[in-house]
């Protein structure tokens, strides 16, 4: 059974008389422990893809399978419990909040799982460890570079422990050697067991993944292991 | 978890000082003014509790002239609890042949006569407008009082009571700080003479300074002629109330042929006094403070509404990992009961002044309810929950992909 299955999934976005068909009928499953890239040019529906995938956004058709469960009925609430318990989410702009510590920002998804303050910190820490980025706890965001950043905003991807992370073009707002590091830092979750699913328009990162599905026009165009 | 929120919410209220100091304002005004109206209303019952209080089966007959002047009537009765009698003093309407012939009334087991005026004393550094009442044998059994220091002007001789005078409890405490036992052998003066207090009584006179007894020779000579102003009588227990009160003033009003002059004091005339006095005051303060109250209340809708437009996108990133609506609305509930907490606060420590202020300025002394501090506190969160909730409920039904796209 795969971890993800998407069934000829649809997204029409109707703006006024406008309707755009952002995507046609997707169908795509994914496994537990696989590291994925969507690629495709700019428009072709990628991040409405990911939006779908990571529920913060609903399909018009279709249907959404998680481990065996049809999650498309799901109300507000079980889909929340489901982005707070099982999905990680990392932003193309980081989206940290600045005006408090990093410390708050990764604690924020335990805050709301009500983890209590000592366990909290005690997965904080851990996290920027695994980061390369430990003496960061107080900082603000502000007060770091682009790749801190971003290592930051995986670390709260992570604090739940999610069966899967989503990521909207990661090294969107990098410069290459950055790029490079927060691939290796990809890698190196891949290695640990995560599942990786990566949007990006950048060759390099859609190759570094193990598998590469390319859309257009919202539509499925190749789907191919990656050695 | 609170706690992490409300460090949140300071820190963004600490980000928009100005415009939520502005929407403070209205809240501390109208708290105040309703820490206010309640401290008015609890005034009102104490001074007409201890107004009521006038001693178990003890009933006053007093001379009313006849006036239609409703005026001069409310004064007399306003006067009258803070222990003056306006406008009567100097006629003369009772003898003590009454005083005996009242005790021929079937019931009335004794009676004794009020002579009573009011002077400015200066005492313990405080200069207040004091009742003083002329002391007579028998006047503490009469009343059951008791000495609680020193002694009753009955222990002294006649050459040492002339410059003696017995004091309540309530004297002692209003204008000093002294205990009833310090109070004794302190002075003051009446009228540039020198009085030395020798005892204290527990009284339950109506009065809200105090009083001072002073005997019968001290006070015809201070107060050129006493003035008997009314005469108390001791009902029997055991009869109607009521009826003997009635025989005692038709008693009176047929012996000096007049309708209905003498009569019962009635204290329930003043109470209806105060308490409309009182109303009207409570009634415009109550408009004052519904009015900055509400423009307060819609100052901190605003401020939210603009919280949440300010912050659309961090509400859409938190719920897109994992922050529930009601996690959200919380925040922001939280956040528009913490401004309005702190309002609040500052309305009740201003309110605090001005009743403290208007209490010395009138002279009269009431404990802190303490209760409505926590009543205040919690009428502000009620305010930042009523008038945060729309605000609230808006940021948590924000579409999270609209939310993370707005800049
Ligand atoms: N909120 C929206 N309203 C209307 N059209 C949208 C909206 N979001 C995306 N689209 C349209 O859907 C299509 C796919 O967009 P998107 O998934 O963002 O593409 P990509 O991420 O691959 O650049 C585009 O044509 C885009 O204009
Ligand atoms: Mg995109």
């Amino acid at each position: 059974m795969a971890m993800i299955e998407l069934k000829d999934i649809k997204k029409i976005y109707v703006n006024g008389e406008i309707k755009t068909i952002a995507l046609n009928g997707v169908t795509l499953s994914i496994d537990k422990g696989e590291y994925v890239s969507i690629v495709g040019s700019s428009g072709s529906g990628k991040s409405t893809m990911l939006n779908l995938l990571g529920l913060i956004d609903n399909a018009t058709e279709g249907t959404y399978l998680f481990n065996g469960e049809d999650i498309t009925t799901y109300d507000d609430k079980q889909q929340t419990n489901l982005r707070l318990n099982k999905f990680g989410f990392v932003f193309q702009q980081f989206n940290l909040m600045n005006s408090v510590s990093v410390q708050k920002n990764i604690e924020l998804p335990l805050l709301y799982r009500g983890i209590e303050k000592n366990k909290r910190l005690t997965r904080v820490t851990e996290l920027l460890e695994l980061l390369d980025i430990p003496e960061k706890l107080k900082s603000k965001p502000n007060q770091l570079s682009g790749g801190q950043k971003q290592r930051v905003a995986i670390a709260r991807a992570l604090a739940n422990d999610p069966q899967v992370i989503f990521m909207d073009e990661p090294t969107g707002a990098l410069d290459s050697k950055t790029t490079s590091s927060i691939l290796e830092l990809m890698e190196k979750l891949h290695q640990l067991g995560n599942t990786l699913i990566v949007v990006t328009h950048e060759q390099d990162v859609a190759h570094a993944a193990k598998r590469m599905v390319t859309i257009k026009d919202g539509l499925i165009q190749s789907d191919e292991a990656l050695s | 978890m609170i706690i992490e929120y409300l460090k949140l919410a300071f820190a963004d209220l600490w980000a928009n000082k100005l415009r939520a100091f502005l929407s403070l304002i209205g809240i501390v005004i109208g708290v105040a003014v309703v820490y206010a109206i309640f401290t008015i209303a609890d005034l009102t019952e104490y001074a007409i509790k201890s107004e009521l209080m006038s001693g178990e089966g003890i009933v006053t007959i007093q001379y009313v002239e006849d006036s239609d002047d409703e005026e001069s009537n409310s004064m007399r009765n306003f006067a009258a609890l803070f222990g003056f009698s306006v406008g009567d003093t100097l006629n003369y309407h009772f003898n003590d042949q009454d005083l005996d012939d009242l005790l021929m009334i079937d019931g009335i087991l004794a009676t004794y006569a009020n002579y009573s005026t009011s002077a400015s004393v200066d005492f313990a550094g405080n200069n207040r407008n004091i009742m003083i009442k002329r002391y007579a044998e028998g006047f503490l059994d009469f009343y059951s009082y008791e000495v609680v220091a020193g002694n009753s002007l009955d222990k002294y001789q006649v050459d040492q009571r002339i410059s003696a005078v017995v004091v309540d409890k309530i004297f002692v405490t209003t204008n000093s700080k002294y205990t009833d036992q310090e109070a004794i052998g302190k002075t003051f003066r009446i009228n540039n003479r020198i009085f030395t207090i020798v005892g204290v009584i527990e009284s339950d006179q109506r009065s809200l300074t105090g009083m001072i007894l002073m005997d019968g020779i001290a006070y015809d000579s201070v107060f050129s002629k006493g003035t008997m102003t009314n005469i108390s009588v001791k009902v029997d227990p055991s009869k109607d109330l009521d009826e003997v009160s009635d025989n005692a003033t038709r008693f009176l009003n047929q012996r000096y042929g007049t309708l209905d002059n003498y009569e019962v004091q009635d204290l329930s005339s003043i109470v209806a006094q105060i308490t409309s006095v009182t109303n009207v005051l409570s009634t415009i303060m109550a408009i004052i403070a519904m009015v900055s109250l509400l423009v307060a209340g819609i100052g901190v809708m605003n401020i939210m509404y603009i919280s949440v437009l300010e912050r659309t996108r961090e509400i859409g990133v938190k719920r897109a990992i994992g922050a529930s609506k009601s996690a959200i609305q919380f925040q922001f509930l939280v956040e528009s009961s913490t401004l309005t907490i702190i309002g609040g606060v500052f309305g009740i420590i201003i309110g605090i002044i001005i009743i403290q202020i208007a209490m010395s300025l009138l002279d009269f002394h009431m404990p802190l309810n303490y209760l409505y501090v926590v009543y205040g506190i919690i009428f502000s969160l009620s305010l930042g929950l009523a008038f945060g909730y729309l605000p609230a409920r808006k940021a948590a039904k924000l579409n999270i992909i609209e939310a993370i796209a707005t800049e």
